[in-house]
């Protein structure tokens, strides 16, 4: 569970610019013919920035123990989900 | 000062005057009398120059010397109140000093200061040499703040402006532009930390490597929920899993 007043201090994992919402994100996925809701949509993704999380929490000596809890709590971070979009905007530029 | 001697040739041949002729000429100018305001100058040429020379190391040409002494000459004599009963010379003098030494302290820095200040550094300086010559040892900064009037703040700012200036190639060795100059051993505080910079590198690899691991349906929604794709619906560049598109044509033809 987020610890009270976190978001409130770390800001919440919402999108600006072109970034779509969940319920958008499942629309567009539906008619590409891979249909989902908005909680799937959801669940994909923080589930692929748990896989790009694992590795950072691994490079700053979390134990093997923690590494599963620590990787959710990084992937859901507002301020993780911003670096990773603008490391996704170099990649591609 | 070869285009100063027809001056210098010219100002010899005005005879000094005396307090008499000063009163007298003052009167004139009294009554708008140009010809008595010009012989006032020129006879006070010669008080200008020497006011000029004191300060001829300081920087400065010798005729802009000349040339400021002579604007302050020229305020000192539209300014002069004979009813005072000073002589010219005492009264002129201090205008020719303000006049040549705001000339120097703009010209010997790089830093424009206000007139101001230049004043309040050289009553300053002036303050610390007689202390100095009175009990043996300079006055400490907050005493001198005290004798000038003004806060350790305000002396300690104002005097730090006239400790010169120091060029960042100095230390250079003469010819050689690759040795170290001053400049090269201050930190630029501006800068990123080194370990701070390759920490990031190495994230953003650990990062990228990561991004590999990703199924092409988690990168697709990661990509749309950023917005890096330009097109939402692009999903020939961001295709889901063979084994999805299977599983979907097989729901498909289910349905069918």
């Amino acid at each position: 569970m987020m610890p009270k007043g976190h978001k409130a201090k770390h800001g919440y994992a919402t999108v600006t610019g072109s970034g779509l919402g969940f319920r958008e994100i499942s629309e567009q996925m539906t008619a590409a013919g891979d249909e989902m809701n908005h909680a799937t949509a959801r669940n994909v993704l923080i589930r692929g920035l748990i896989k790009l999380a694992t590795p950072l929490c691994k490079l700053h000596g979390v134990s093997d123990t923690d590494l599963e809890t620590e990787a959710i709590k990084t992937a859901v971070d507002p301020r993780f989900q911003a670096a990773v979009g603008d490391i996704l905007a170099l990649k591609r530029s | 000062m070869g285009s100063l001697e027809p001056f210098f040739k010219n100002v010899g041949r005005h005879n000094l005057l005396t307090r008499d002729d000063e009163q007298r000429l003052a009167k004139a100018m009294e009554t708008g009398d140009k010809r008595a305001r010009d012989r006032m100058i020129q006879s006070n040429l010669r008080l200008a120059i020497s006011i000029a020379k004191r300060y001829m190391n300081k920087g400065c040409e010798f005729e802009d010397l000349i040339q400021e002494s002579n604007i302050g000459l020229i305020k000192a004599v539209d300014r002069f109140d004979w009813r005072r009963g000073v002589k010219f010379s005492t009264y002129a003098t201090w205008w020719i000093k303000q006049s040549v030494r705001r000339l120097v302290t703009d010209q010997s820095s790089n830093i424009k200061m206000p007139a101001s200040a230049n004043a309040f550094y050289y009553r300053a300086k002036m303050m610390i040499r007689e202390y100095t010559e009175e009990f043996g040892v300079p006055p400490t900064d907050q005493e001198a703040a005290e004798f000038m009037g003004v806060t350790l703040n305000t002396y300690s700012s104002l005097m730090n402006y006239y400790r010169g200036t120091v060029s960042l190639d100095a230390g250079r060795v003469p010819g050689d532009p690759e040795s170290p100059s001053l400049g090269d051993s201050i930190a630029d505080q501006g800068a990123e930390d080194p370990s701070v910079a390759i920490d990031r590198e190495k994230i953003i690899g650990i990062i990228r490597e990561a991004l590999a691991t990703l199924t092409p349906r988690e990168e697709k929604i990661i990509r749309l929920r950023f917005g890096i794709t330009e097109d939402p619906a692009d999903h020939v560049n961001y295709p889901i899993t063979e084994s999805e598109i299977t599983e979907l044509e097989c729901r498909k033809a289910e349905e069918s």
